[in-house]
Order: structure tokens, then sequence, then C-alpha cells
């Protein structure tokens, strides 16, 4: 590569360095580039990027201890704030996602049991859902209603009778094909549930408490707004902070 | 650093590229690639290290701008009295670090920057 491309490759990246320090030593730093070319017959390439490194370094090094102008800083927390705001979002869609695996198991394994044959004694109430420790456990209870959306079977009560999700819900299921839901039948119960219609026209349920799930995304959005108030508080720092210039030119 | 800083023992201990860069204006005015070609000696140091560096090093007082060359592309740099003293008292901190060391059987090896 020709000497006078690489000076200009490297003098691209005197633009990672803040304004006032490249006006300062633009001249210095190409001259000295220059230089270091000339003295050398060979490796030319691997010292443009040893430049580079350098540039990429210090750099972003001069440009931490040069106070943030109004603009930049709020581009940097707007683009920090973003970021953040994807992350928790992702975060949180992925715990809520993990409360719908047991009760797709469990689904499966009840569906595949009543295609083999099985009838609907299989399930027999042994929990009680309003339960305060069936809430906190990983517990699934698990249903089977008829086309109608009334409970036949079901493995656990809700204050006694067999739950008993909205019906308007399941003919929805059979024309979307959206199968995951979340039902709170009363305050404080949010239930992940996981339908499937069956061929015979019935739907097996199974579900699981969202509770446990809504602690971890509680302490995830603690996480992400303590991220989020020290990236304001860096980014403030940087806008705040006591101008050093850079020395005069003589 | 600072310019209120007038005691050479307030900027020890020196970083590697300040104590390379003080080391080449030791002898002399320089300009920036003579500085960084001797430097090199001891630190890996590109131009926008050295010049960062230099800068903090003029901010400081340790070391002044003293002209330009003929062309007009080249500043020169000398170390001021303070800057001297600060490089002599790291030398002593250096030098004293050496000696402790060796008293624990440490021996020096080839390294090269």
């Amino acid at each position: 590569m020709k000497l006078d491309r690489l000076l200009r490759i490297y003098a691209l990246s005197l633009y990672l360095y803040p304004k006032a320090f490249r006006e300062r030593y633009r001249e210095q730093l190409l001259d000295a580039a220059r230089q270091a070319y000339d003295e050398r017959q060979s490796g030319h390439g691997r010292l443009l990027l040893v430049h580079l490194r350098d540039s990429l370094g210090s750099g972003l090094w001069e440009r931490i201890s040069t106070p943030l102008r109004p603009l930049h800083a709020i581009l940097l927390s707007g683009a920090a704030t973003l970021v953040l705001l994807v992350m928790a979002v992702t975060a949180q869609q992925i715990v809520r996602r993990q409360a719908d695996v047991r009760p797709r198991q469990a689904v499966a394994s009840i569906a595949a049991r009543l295609g083999q044959g099985a009838d609907e004694h299989i399930l027999q109430p042994r929990e009680e859902i309003s339960d305060l420790d069936w809430l906190h456990s990983d517990h699934t209870f698990a249903g089977i209603y008829n086309p109608a959306g009334e409970p036949i079977a079901a493995s656990a009560t809700l204050h006694g009778a067999f739950p008993h999700p909205p019906s308007v819900i399941f003919p929805r299921i059979r024309q979307t094909g959206r199968t995951v839901i979340t039902w709170q039948p009363e305050n404080r119960v949010r239930l992940a549930l996981t339908v499937r219609p069956l061929p015979n026209g019935n739907y097996v349920v199974a579900g699981q408490s969202l509770l446990p799930f809504e602690r971890r995304e509680s302490a995830l959005r603690l996480s992400f707004a303590i991220a989020w108030g020290l990236v304001l508080c860096a980014a403030g720092g940087l806008f705040f902070r006591r101008s050093a210039p850079y020395a005069p030119l003589r | 650093m600072s310019t209120a800083r007038t005691s050479p023992e307030d900027h020890l201990p020196l970083t590697p590229a300040v104590f390379a860069i003080l080391l080449a204006l030791a002898d002399g005015e320089k300009h920036g690639y003579a500085i960084m070609q001797e430097a090199r000696e001891h630190v890996s140091m590109g131009p926008g290290t050295l010049y960062g560096t230099l800068d903090r090093l003029l901010t400081a007082g340790l070391v002044v701008e003293t002209g330009l060359s003929e062309d007009e592309r080249r500043r020169y740099y000398r170390v001021t009295p303070l800057g001297r003293r600060v490089l002599t008292a790291e030398t002593a901190r250096l030098q004293r670090a050496v000696a402790m060391a060796q008293d624990k059987g440490i021996r020096p090896i080839e390294v090269k920057a």
C-alpha cells in the first residue's frame, strides 16, 4: 500500500480524538507517523495497525478526559438508555417465557397419554392453587376442558373448585393458534397457561404460578434501573467535569 | 497532573510513558518523533500516546515547547528544571525499588519493550 494512503487512513483515525486535541496536535501526529513509515523498508501495514490501535486507545482516553458537549451528553445518555431498555425488555421476555416451559411439557405429556387411550381420571385434584406455598413453588397444575370450556378434570383446585379460565379463550385459541396466555383469576394469583386443543374438541390446559418469575423480573428491573442511574451519573460526570484545556500553542 | 504541584514528589510515581519521555529529553531538546524513537527503547508508544502524554507534561510544567523546525512541521520540546527534578526523584525511587528487589534475590533478565 502506498504511504500516502496509509497516512490518509491514519489521518481518518484522528477523528477518534476530541476536536480540540486534533486541532492542536494533528500535524505533529501525522508527521510522527510519516517519519515512522519513512524509516521502515517493510511492515508498513503492521505499523498502520499499531497506529490505529494507538489512536483508538489514546483517542478514547482523551475523549474521557475531555468534558462532553451538551449534545453529546444527551446522545450518549439516550443511546445508553435505549440499549438498557432493549436489554431489560429482552431479559423480561426471556424470564416470562421460562414460565411456559413446564406447562408446555405437562400439556404434551397429558395429551400423549389421552391419545394412548387414558381418560380424564389421570388428573386428580391434589393441590390448592391459592395456597401461598403453591404460588411460590414451581409446581404445575393441569386440567381437561370440554369444547365449551367447562372443566372436566384437574390436578388442582382453586378455592375448592376446578380452575375455570374464561370460556371465551378456548375458541380463540383454536382460531389464532396462540396457545400461551396469562390468566389472573384474582388479585395476587397470576398463572402462565399453556392450552392444547385435542382432536375430540376438548382442551388440555396446564399452568404455573408467575410469582417466582415476577420476583426475578423485579430483581432484573432493579438491576437495570441501577445500571441506568450509573450511566446517567457517568454521562453527567463527563459533562460537568472541569475543563482541562490543551496546552496552548506557542 | 496540575500546575499547582511544585514538589517533584507530588508527581510520583511516573507512568512508564512519562518516565520514558522525560528520559528521552534529559540530554537535550527533541521533536516528537525523536522522543518516540528513544522512548520505544523502554515502552511501546504510538504518536497519540506520545502527544497526549506530552500535553499533560506541558500543562504540568515538566516540559516546554522550544520552537518549530524550519519547515514548521515539527515542534521541539525541552524538559524544565522541575521536570528534571521529577525525573531525578523517579530515578531514585526506581533505584530503591531495584535495590530492594536485588536484596530479595531478584536478578535482572534481558527485557525488550
